[in-house]
């Protein structure tokens, strides 16, 4: 994968290694492919790479960033990268994320079978104990690592309850739903003795992981609210509409350019932010990413555009 | 643009275009007849226009259906 200067965004050695922690994590499966559970799992893993490749779910490069940041992160601290300790951080990482998703998923309706609910006491018990093999039971690290797993938990649960999202809501709740995935990076600031890099890679997150959700609320907004899933930019548009006015005229009239004006403003804050953490391996991928968005919105534009025309036929 | 009010016509076209997949494969096939469907009559003017949204549109709904979640 490259950008459009063709430089990669990654390198070999990284995918040597997700690769590796995908044999075995694909091993693990294999051991309990007897049952119906066993059955279940690999099923629903391959439902969510899209190939018969799990890894390729998060080697795509919009996924990338739960993997790549900690290994990253470890590149911009350390000329001599610790491969055993980040394949721990990715097995950690996969086996949270897979709890997470599986949870969320089943929460939303988005066609996960509950029958694997009880397969998410497994992941996160592989992700805890992960962890514990590099951190003692007194270390600092568990503090924030416990916070962070109950700030997880209650913004999840609270944005469910939320059916007036406003700026303030969408930054502590929505976009703050992703937080987990800064314990690698405090992990790997520990393991390095760098504490002090922390604050700019957890706020270099905070501004990609708004960035990301909105970008999630503005390509998902019509299933959104076909499932009557209230999101910010589906708030926006019911306050801003005309009285009269459904949300697909005033997406169409207006709410397209006000997400991608807002977007717009957030992709050149998170180039900034990644310029200052003096990794040129995010600054790349950042780059790449603000392109492939720029693109994107280029594109919708013009469909957009396009359904305002319609305005135009003769009745 | 300005907020001028919009038929009920073509508010329901946007509609049909958004929500419905059978209807936008029914414009591209048949364009005359999905308009009659909405009641909107199938002028040269109209097919030829509605051709075009429905051409430029497209990448609208591969943004409704990625899957862009990396974490939630």
């Amino acid at each position: 994968m490259q950008n459009l200067s063709g430089q990669p965004l990654w390198d070999s050695q990284f995918l040597v290694l997700v690769r590796s922690v995908f044999a075995r994590i694909q091993s693990e499966l294999l051991q309990n492919q007897q049952s119906f559970l066993g059955a279940l799992v690999p099923s629903w893993i391959n439902r969510l790479s899209g190939s018969s490749l799990p890894e390729d779910y998060y080697l795509k490069p919009r996924s990338a960033p739960l993997l790549l940041l900690p290994w990253h992160l470890d590149r911009a601290l350390s000329a001599t990268p610790d491969d055993a300790f980040q394949c721990d951080l990715m097995y950690a990482s996969i086996n949270k994320y897979y709890s997470v998703r599986l949870v969320d998923d089943v929460m939303d309706g988005h066609g996960a079978d509950p029958a694997l609910l009880p397969m998410s006491s497994v992941w996160d018990a592989r992700f805890q104990s992960t962890y514990a093999r590099h951190f003692p039971p007194d270390h600092p690290f568990w503090t924030y690592f416990h916070e962070t797993l109950l700030r997880m938990a209650v913004v999840v649960t609270e944005e469910r309850r939320l059916s007036n999202i406003d700026l303030s809501i969408f930054l502590d709740f929505s976009a703050a739903k992703s937080c987990g995935a800064t314990i690698a990076l405090l992990a790997v600031c520990y393991r390095r003795d760098r504490l002090e890099a922390f604050p700019a890679w957890l706020r270099f997150w905070e501004v990609f992981a708004k960035w990301n959700q909105m970008r999630d609320d503005l390509l998902d907004w019509h299933r959104d609210l076909r499932a009557g899933l209230p999101s910010y930019f589906l708030c926006e548009g019911q306050r801003r509409k005309a009285t009269d006015e459904s949300l697909e005229s005033w997406y169409v009239r207006e709410g397209f350019a006000w997400a991608s004006q807002l977007l717009a403003e957030w992709t050149r804050e998170l180039v900034q932010q990644a310029a200052a953490l003096g990794s040129a391996d995010v600054e790349r991928y950042v780059g790449f990413r603000a392109d492939d968005h720029n693109r994107q919105i280029a594109e919708m534009a013009t469909g957009v555009e396009s359904l305002a025309s319609l305005s135009r036929l003769e009745l | 643009m300005a907020n001028q009010p919009i038929s009920p016509l073509i508010e329901d076209l946007r509609k049909r275009i958004f929500e419905d997949q059978q209807f936008r494969e029914l414009l591209v096939r048949d364009t005359p007849a999905a308009l009659k469907l909405v009641n909107i009559e199938p002028t040269h003017q109209n097919v030829a226009l509605v051709r075009n949204v429905i051409s430029a549109v497209e990448h609208l709904y591969q943004g409704f259906d990625e899957i862009d979640r990396f974490i939630t």
